[in-house]
């Protein structure tokens, strides 16, 4: 392993650029511009998505200034010394369980689409844990590969996105855009915050930060890579309402599937759009999962002293358990609904609370500095 | 070899996964369905109804290939009755040994007598937008009798009726009383959106069935109040985009001249929002062509397009007074597209007014609508004159 070129575990900044968006877009946008669209009228939802995104990104930049500034410092050592260690190691454990619950709620939710769109007798349990086997053979492999592999994957999933609304132009209309701003305060702030929610995922950066040499970049990748998923987040929303109106985008369940059924190629081939679309977009919900698997696995390797491999195979059938709880769809967005506000909440509240702390200390060494 | 034995193990165990496949279905045990129809057979109690549904299935050995014909029919109808659509589709399967496969449904045909029933038309929808199988594209159609009637429509030169129904809306530039077919797509934005609609019909006509005109549907109920004949259908075009073009015959110094239309623009404004004084302006753009003409005079002379131009403008004027007459007086519906303008563009003033549109104090009646068109005439064909002026 040793004198593969590649094999040494340390990213690049551009490396967490792209990891960030790999992470947060996954199932999230499927159902969101259902869930904005029945709380504004017309396409005012935009206004909600692009508020909760820079909010997001914001916070991502502090997360990502606040671990840069302690280069090739783990989470648990650069935070206890920040807070005590016993605190640093309560907050490790909410971010770990964070992720695992996001995988386990992901892998639950794409064998609910397939099962429903493409497999409909295969029991569910098959098509997740099927799902859940090739993540794992995924994350017991390098780290760095890891990240490779959503280099790989994210152009493609940007590519079939923009693929997507090209050809929706045909069925595209602008009367279904109007009327504009006559959406209350209210729900706007109500559909913020539901958007909000889709942006879960960035917590990785506490971690896997650490794992890049030159940090000064990171601040700035970070932001970039937030803003892709608000820019992909964005067109999406404004094809779907485009496409469908806001009381069809408002009453589908998973909007972006059925917008990837409604358009039709001609030529045969690519007449079958959607069968495409589900295929490139299992690449980026199997990105999300891998990686928040992974995270947790790197997270909660310092408290085991386990082999990277043992503790994920301790680990997943934790994931597949958990994500095999609840029972009908209803149950599965609760829990989606959870892991969203648990997510966003632990993750923001966890940087608000560092950051500041590290500020404070900064400017006192400084001002002793000065004295 | 601890490890060899380890993957050995894996090995085997993963072949419980990789052996069967729950969703296998051979293409022979398909039954493919292009067309369904729908059509009403009693009432049962009040908002239940038996209706029956007609399935068209393809026999691909009835098709044949470009080289060889096919032997014998190349469909089967099958019919059964029931309260649900769904329930009933499942029936199929007691008579019809193949699992019937949707995906490549087609088209969809509703008989009148489904429409006048109120909300039995949109509970008669929700499997088609509901199930995952099937392609929000399917195109819906009203039939004036029987529904599964339309489906036996076979031409010498067409082999499914379901595919020729298909082909047929494909036409839809060519008659200014064909609108451009309706998918179940837009049938959920419809039925959601609460306005009034219109659908295309479809009427037999010996082996063939013709497609044009349109039947009214009210927004609230989803239920049929009327139809528009072929002059109402094509200013219905004209005003809200449902035409793509189509031929206009007009009088030139009383010699009949054939317009044909290439192309269509609409513009709609709201000039005066006041509830019993709610006034629109309809602006109808229209290109076109001269492609007959029975008379002697120069088409090129600048002065004779004057008045060919002036004499389309006059027809287009006429057919839409017409279709706002029927639809102001009596129909009482908006399918004009007023109310969906209000709501995009005068959203406080629609809210308002809604309760009261095509109900109660009825401002859709009483509101003012105005119709300007301009026509330009591009093209004249490829000879000026082909008779002369009789001295």
């Amino acid at each position: 392993m040793s004198d593969f070129k590649y094999g040494d575990e340390t990213i690049s900044s551009r490396e967490i650029m792209i990891a960030l968006p790999a992470v947060t877009i996954g199932v999230g946008i499927l159902s969101l511009p259902r869930e904005i669209a029945l709380l504004t009228v017309g396409a005012d939802g935009w206004i909600a998505l692009l508020v909760a995104g820079i909010m997001i990104t914001v916070i991502t930049w502090m997360t990502s200034k606040l671990a840069a500034s302690y280069p090739g410092e783990t989470f648990l050592s650069y935070s206890s010394k920040l807070v005590t260690k016993p605190v640093s190691i309560l907050f490790s454990l909410i971010l770990v369980m964070q992720s695992l619950l996001l995988s386990a709620y992901v892998i639950r939710v794409i064998a609910e689409i397939a099962k429903a769109y493409l497999f409909d007798r295969t029991p569910l349990e098959v098509i997740s844990l099927t799902f859940l086997l090739v993540v794992v053979y995924a994350v017991s492999g390098s780290r760095a590969g890891l990240f490779r592999l959503n280099m790989l994957f994210f152009p493609i999933i940007v590519l079939i996105t923009f693929i997507l609304s090209l050809f929706s132009f045909g069925w595209f209309e602008m009367d279904n855009l109007f009327p504009i701003f006559e959406t209350g305060v209210r729900d706007q702030i109500k559909a913020t915050e539901i958007s909000g929610l889709a942006f879960v995922g960035f917590n990785i950066l506490f971690f896997y930060i650490t794992l890049v040499k030159d940090t000064k970049k990171v601040p700035k990748a970070s932001v970039h890579g937030m803003l892709m998923v608000i820019g992909l987040y964005l067109l999406i929303f404004f094809v779907n309402l485009g496409v469908f109106g806001n009381a069809v985008t408002g009453n589908l369940v998973y909007p972006l599937i059925e917008l990837a059924k409604e358009i039709e190629i001609p030529g045969g081939f690519f007449e079958r759009f959607d069968s495409f679309f589900f295929v490139i977009w299992i690449m980026a919900i199997f990105n999300t999962t891998a990686m928040s698997v992974d995270v947790s696995i790197y997270a909660l390797q310092p408290f085991t002293k386990l082999k990277k491999q043992t503790l994920l195979f301790c680990m997943a059938p934790l994931i597949y358990i958990i994500g095999m709880v609840p029972e009908g769809s209803i149950e599965v967005a609760k829990l989606g609904t959870f892991i969203g506000y648990f997510g966003i909440i632990s993750s923001s509240g966890i940087t608000l609370i560092l950051f500041t702390i590290s500020k404070i200390r900064r400017g006192r060494k400084k001002e002793h500095a000065a004295k | 070899m601890q490890l060899n034995k380890k993957v050995l193990v894996f090995l085997i165990s993963s072949t419980i996964f990789l052996a069967g496949c729950w969703d296998r279905v051979d293409i022979e045990e398909r039954g493919f369905i292009v067309g369904t129809a729908i059509d009403l057979v009693n009432q049962e109690k009040e908002n239940e109804y038996e209706v029956m549904m007609t399935n068209q299935f393809v026999i691909p050995s009835g098709i044949g290939t470009l080289m060889q014909g096919g032997g014998g029919q190349a469909f089967m109808n099958v019919s059964e009755k029931g309260t649900s659509v769904f329930r009933t589709n499942r029936k199929f399967s007691r008579i019809n040994s193949q699992e019937p496969f949707y995906q490549h449904l087609k088209v969809l045909v509703v008989s009148e007598e489904v429409l006048i029933q109120p909300h039995l038309f949109s509970n008669m929808m929700d499997f088609f937008i509901r199930d995952h199988a099937l392609r929000r594209s399917i195109r819906l159609l009203v039939a004036h009798e029987d529904a599964k009637e339309i489906l036996n429509s076979t031409p010498e030169n067409t082999d499914v009726p379901a595919m020729y129904l298909d082909d047929l809306m494909e036409n839809v530039d060519r008659n200014t009383n064909t609108i451009k077919p309706i998918h179940i797509g837009e049938i959920q934005e419809l039925i959601l959106n609460q306005q009034s609609y219109v659908l295309p019909v479809v009427r037999k006509v010996g082996s063939m069935a013709e497609y044009g005109n349109v039947v009214v549907m009210d927004g609230e109920s989803n239920q049929m109040v009327g139809s528009l004949n072929e002059d109402e259908t094509s200013g219905l075009g004209f005003i809200n985009g449902h035409t793509e073009g189509g031929v206009l015959e007009v009088q030139v110094d009383e010699s009949p001249l054939a317009v044909e239309i290439t192309k269509i623009n609409q513009k709609m404004k709201i000039t005066n929002t006041q509830k019993n004084n709610v006034e629109v302006e309809i602006s109808i753009l229209i290109d076109g062509n001269i492609a007959e003409y029975f008379g002697v005079e120069s088409v090129l002379d600048e002065k004779f397009l004057e008045k060919a131009e002036a004499s389309t403008e006059k027809k287009v004027k006429e057919l839409t007074a017409k279709t706002i007459k029927k639809v102001q007086q009596e129909l009482n519906t908006d399918v004009l597209g007023v109310s969906k303008n209000l709501y995009q563009f005068h959203y406080d003033f629609w809210q308002e007014v809604k309760e009261d549109w095509e109900n109660g104090e009825n401002y859709f009646s009483s509101a003012d609508i105005k119709i300007n068109s301009e026509v330009k005439i591009d093209r004249v064909g490829s000879a000026d004159r082909i008779k002369m002026k009789e001295e």
